[in-house]
C-alpha cells in the first residue's frame, strides 16, 4: 500500500484541496443557516426533518465535484512527470498501481465528503435530533457509495482521456446520475428528438441519486431499499472493471 | 555468460523508424556502453530492454532471477518527499524489509554523495537529483544496473566521483549498462559498448582492440566533426 | 513489469464471482410491478367514497373508472380488484382523464414522479426542497381527475358530448387547428389585455369575499356586485372565450372542489385554509384561476342551496346556477 499512503501524503502536503474544501463547507453552512432560506409552498423550511434531505443533496454534488478535482490528475500526472518508470521496473501491476492511485482517490474524495457531512452531523446535535445522531456515521457509509464511484470513475477515464474530455466526462455523469430523477421527469414532458437524447443519458447514465438517497431515508427512518444500495455497489464495480481493463501501453 | 541479450530490436514512433533491427549482449560482469548522438535510440533502446515502452520486432532476453536497478536520463521523483523518503518508498515497492532498508539508505546516500537531509527533492539541483537516482537504481544490491546518462547535470567533480563510484561496482561484480556522451568517461570504466546512429548499430567497440582512442572512432563512424586547426 | 502467466488467479475469480453476486442481487431485488406506495394510494382513495357521497354529486363512484398510474415505462391500471401492467396510452407525466378505448380513465403520474415534475415547476428552489406534494395530494388529485371521467362519461358538457372514441380523435388533431386552444384565448382576452385583467382581479377578490361572508343577505349583496362586475369585462370577450370560460370554470371549479375537500379530509382544515380558501383570489394565468372561481362558486352555492349537486346535469354554467339562486332566495 506504498503508492496509496504516497497518493496520501501529496495530497495532505498539497494547499489546494484546502481551499476547496473551505468553499464547500461555506455552502453547506449557508444552506442550513438562514442565509439561504428555502421553502415548500411559501412555508420556510426550518425542520430538521425537512432541512436534511435537501442538505444532504447539497453535499452530495459538491462532494462529487471535490471528487473528480481530486480524482482526475492523480494518474495523469504520475506519467507526466514520469514517477511511473522507476515503479514498472519494479515489477508493479499497473492494475496494483492504478488500483492504489484510484484508492487514494477515493479516500481523500470520502475523506472531504465527510467534513461536509459533518455539517449535517452538527445540525442534528444544535436540533436536538439525538437519534439521527446515532445514525450518522452508518448513513454516511450509504451516502458515500456515488461519492466513491464518481472518484473511481475519473481515476479510470484519467487514464485514457485527456484531462479536459475526462473531467467533462466524469462531471457529465455526476451530474446525471445525481439528477436521474429530475432527468426522468423532464424525459416525460419533453417529445420527439429530446425524449429520445434524455432517455439515452438515461440508460447510459447510472443512478446514483437513488444509491445516495438512501442515506436520508435511513436518517429519516424510513426502510431503505436494496435494490438501490445494490446498484450503487455495482456502479462502483463496473468502475472499477475499467479501471483494470484501461491500460497504459507506455510507461 | 550473457546478462542481457537483444536480437533485432525494432521500434517505431510516428511512423519513423527510430530502433531499426538492434542486437547486441552484454556479458556478466562487464561494464557496456551505448553511444551515439542525440537521437540515435539509446534511451528508447533502454526502455524497451526495461518494458517500459512496448517492441515492435525483436526480442530481450534478461538472466532469470536477478535484481535490475535503473538510473533514468531525466529523473523523476515525488516532488514533495525528501531524499530519504523517496529511498523509503521505492525500497518499499521492492518489499525490501524495514530493517535492511533503514541499513541501507544512509550508506547509499553517503555513496552516492548526498547529505542526509530533510530538504524536499522539488529543492534538489540536477546534480543532486543525478545522484538519488543512482541511490534509488542501488536499493536491494542489484546484479544488473542500467544507467541512462548517470553524469548528466553533475560538475567536473561530481563526474569524476561517478566515474568512481561506477568502476567500483564494477570491481564488486556488478553489470552495468551505460549510456552517456562523455567518451573520455566512457572510455575509462568501460569494457564493450555499440556506437548508434539513427536507430541503427554502426560500429562495435572493445577497449584495447583499436589503437584509435574512442573519440576517433566516434568521429569516424558518425561523422560531420570539424577537426579545430590551431 | 510483470507479464500475466496465463494462468486464472483466484482474485480474478474472486472478482468475477463478486460481480456476479452484486448483478445477481441487484436484478432479484428490483421493483415487480408498481411499488406498495402506488397500491396503497389506490387503496386510501377508494376509501375516500364515503366522503365524497356526502358531497352530493350522485352517481359519481371512483371504482367505475381505471385508474392508470404511469412510472415513466409503463401504465399500472387499477380497475375491479385487479392491476394490469401495459404499455402507456400517454407517454408524459401528467394528471388527467383520458379517452382510452370506450371509456374514461384517470391517468396520473407514480408519486415520485409527479413530485419531481412540481419540483422542476418549481425551479432551483423545488428541485432542491421537493414540491412538498405528498401521498395525500395525489389521492386529491386522483379524486379530481375522477370527477372529470365521470363528467365526460355521463353529460353533455354545456351542451358538447363526445364519445372516448371522439374525443381520443380530438386530442390527436389538436395540433393541428388552425384555431386556438382555450388556454390561448383566455390568454390573449384576459391575461394579455390590462384593463380585462383588472376587471377579472376585482371579480375575483369579490368572489372570495363573497365566499367568505358567514351571513347569507350579506353574501348575495356581494354576489350581485360581483355579477355587475363580470358583466362589464364578459362585454368586451369573444363568444368563444366566454364559452372557454364557463366550461373551464364548470368542469375545472367542480374538480378543484372535490379535491380540496379529500386533500381536508386528510391534511386537516389548515392544509385546506392555506391552499384552497386563502388562494381563491390569486390570479393565476390561462384557465388556472377558473379553477378557483369555479371552486368559490360550489362554496357559495353550498350555503345557498345545498342540495345544488344532486340534480347536476353540467347543462348550465355555474352563473347561471348561482344567480338562479341568489335570485330564487331574495
Amino acid at each position: 500500500m506504498g503508492i496509496m499512503k504516497n497518493a496520501l501524503l501529496e495530497r495532505m502536503r498539497r494547499k489546494d484541496i484546502y481551499v476547496v474544501l473551505v468553499i464547500g463547507i461555506l455552502i453547506v453552512m449557508m444552506c442550513m443557516s438562514g442565509a439561504a432560506t428555502l421553502s415548500i409552498d411559501g412555508v420556510p423550511v426550518t425542520e430538521f426533518s425537512m432541512m436534511m434531505p435537501m442538505v444532504l443533496n447539497v453535499i452530495s454534488v459538491i462532494g462529487g465535484g471535490i471528487a473528480i478535482a481530486l480524482s482526475l490528475r492523480t494518474i495523469p500526472n504520475e506519467y507526466e512527470r514520469k514517477t511511473s518508470h522507476l515503479v514498472w521496473i519494479r515489477g508493479i501491476s499497473q492494475w496494483k498501481y492504478h488500483g492504489q492511485l484510484a484508492l487514494a482517490n477515493i479516500i481523500s474524495s470520502l475523506g472531504s465528503l465527510f467534513i461536509l457531512y459533518a455539517g449535517v452531523m452538527v445540525f442534528a446535535g444544535i436540533k436536538g435530533e439525538y437519534a439521527v445522531l446515532a445514525k450518522c456515521i452508518p448513513a454516511f457509509l450509504l451516502f458515500s457509495v456515488s461519492t466513491a464511484a464518481v472518484s473511481l470513475f475519473t481515476s479510470a477515464v484519467s487514464l485514457v482521456l485527456p484531462g479536459m474530455a475526462a473531467g467533462v466526462l466524469a462531471a457529465a455523469l455526476m451530474l446525471a446520475g445525481t439528477m436521474h430523477p429530475i432527468l426522468e421527469t423532464f424525459s416525460g414532458i419533453v417529445s420527439g428528438v429530446a425524449r429520445q437524447a434524455l432517455r439515452g443519458i438515461l440508460f447510459l447514465t447510472p443512478n446514483l441519486y437513488a444509491a445516495e438517497s438512501q442515506a436520508g431515508r435511513f436518517l429519516s427512518g424510513k426502510s431503505i431499499q436494496i435494490h438501490s444500495i445494490l446498484g450503487g455497489l455495482l456502479v462502483l464495480y463496473i468502475c472499477g472493471m475499467l479501471l483494470y481493463l484501461f491500460r497504459r501501453k507506455e510507461a | 555468460m550473457n546478462m542481457l541479450s537483444c536480437s533485432n530490436l525494432k521500434k517505431i514512433y510516428q511512423k519513423q523508424c527510430v530502433v531499426n533491427d538492434l542486437s547486441f549482449s552484454v556479458k556478466r560482469g562487464e561494464v557496456f556502453a551505448l553511444l551515439g548522438s542525440n537521437g540515435a535510440g539509446k534511451t528508447t533502446t533502454i526502455k524497451m530492454i526495461l518494458d517500459l515502452i512496448p517492441k515492435d520486432a525483436g526480442n530481450v532476453e534478461i538472466q532469470e532471477g536477478i535484481r535490475i536497478g535503473y538510473s533514468p536520463e531525466t529523473p523523476y521523483f515525488h516532488p514533495f518527499l525528501s531524499g530519504r523518503e523517496v529511498l523509503e518508498f521505492y525500497g518499499g515497492l521492492q518489499k525490501i524489509p524495514k530493517e535492511e532498508l533503514k541499513r541501507q539508505i544512509p550508506v547509499l546516500l553517503e555513496r552516492t554523495g548526498l547529505e542526509e537531509c530533510k530538504t524536499k527533492v522539488k529543492n534538489y539541483s540536477k546534480g543532486m537529483l543525478q545522484r538519488l537516482a543512482l541511490a534509488q537504481a542501488l536499493l536491494g544490491d542489484p546484479e544488473f544496473l542500467i544507467l541512462d546518462e548517470p553524469s548528466a547535470g553533475l560538475d567536473a567533480l561530481g563526474r569524476v566521483e561517478m566515474m568512481h563510484t561506477i568502476q567500483r561496482l564494477k570491481e564488486e561484480g556488478k553489470t552495468i549498462l551505460i549510456n552517456s556522451h562523455i567518451l573520455n568517461d566512457i572510455e575509462r570504466v568501460c569494457d564493450r559498448g555499440i556506437i548508434m546512429k539513427k536507430g541503427s548499430l554502426l560500429h562495435e567497440w572493445e577497449k584495447g582492440t583499436d589503437r584509435r582512442s574512442l573519440e576517433e572512432i566516434f568521429v569516424e563512424k558518425i561523422g560531420g566533426a570539424k577537426r579545430w586547426e590551431s | 513489469m510483470k507479464k500475466g502467466t496465463g494462468k486464472i488467479s483466484i482474485q480474478k475469480v474472486i472478482a468475477v464471482v463478486m460481480g456476479a453476486a452484486l448483478l445477481a442481487g441487484w436484478i432479484f431485488t428490483a421493483d415487480r410491478g408498481i411499488g406498495s406506495q402506488e397500491k396503497k394510494i389506490y387503496r386510501e382513495a377508494a376509501e375516500q367514497q364515503g366522503l365524497v357521497d356526502k358531497m352530493g354529486f350522485s352517481g359519481f363512484r371512483l371504482e367505475d373508472y381505471p385508474v392508470a398510474m404511469y412510472d415513466g415505462k409503463a401504465d399500472y391500471v387499477f380497475y375491479q380488484g385487479k392491476i394490469e401492467k401495459r404499455s402507456p396510452v400517454l407517454e408524459t407525466f401528467a394528471g388527467t382523464a383520458y379517452p382510452v378505448g370506450d371509456h374514461y380513465e384517470v391517468i396520473v403520474p407514480t408519486l415520485e414522479r409527479f413530485d419531481g415534475l412540481l419540483s422542476l415547476a418549481g425551479g432551483v428552489e423545488g428541485m432542491v426542497s421537493g414540491s412538498g406534494y405528498g401521498r395525500e395530494e395525489q389521492i386529491a388529485t386522483i379524486w379530481h381527475e375522477g370527477l372529470h371521467a365521470w363528467q365526460m362519461s355521463h353529460f353533455q358538457i354545456l351542451g358538447e358530448n363526445l364519445t372516448p372514441a371522439e374525443m381520443e380523435k380530438e386530442l390527436e388533431q389538436s395540433g393541428n387547428e388552425n384555431g386556438d386552444s382555450e388556454e390561448t384565448l383566455l390568454v390573449k382576452e384576459l391575461d394579455q389585455n390590462a384593463e380585462q385583467k383588472k376587471r377579472m382581479k376585482k371579480e375575483m377578490q369579490l368572489l372570495k369575499t363573497a365566499a367568505e361572508k358567514k351571513d347569507i343577505d350579506g353574501m348575495k349583496a356581494a354576489i350581485l356586485e360581483y355579477r355587475e362586475q363580470q358583466e362589464k369585462r364578459q362585454e368586451n370577450m369573444s363568444a368563444e372565450a366566454l364559452m372557454a370560460e364557463k366550461r373551464c370554470e364548470l368542469t375545472e371549479g367542480t374538480a378543484y372542489y372535490v379535491e380540496g375537500n379529500v386533500l381536508k379530509a386528510l391534511r386537516g382544515e389548515n392544509v385546506y385554509r392555506e391552499r384552497y380558501l386563502d388562494t381563491l383570489d390569486v390570479f393565476e394565468g390561462g384557465r388556472g384561476k377558473f379553477y378557483r372561481t369555479g371552486m368559490a362558486k360550489c362554496l357559495i352555492l353550498d350555503r345557498l342551496e345545498p342540495d345544488w349537486k344532486t340534480g347536476l346535469d353540467f347543462t348550465e354554467s355555474l352563473d347561471e346556477l348561482l344567480y338562479k339562486a341568489v335570485e330564487s332566495t331574495l
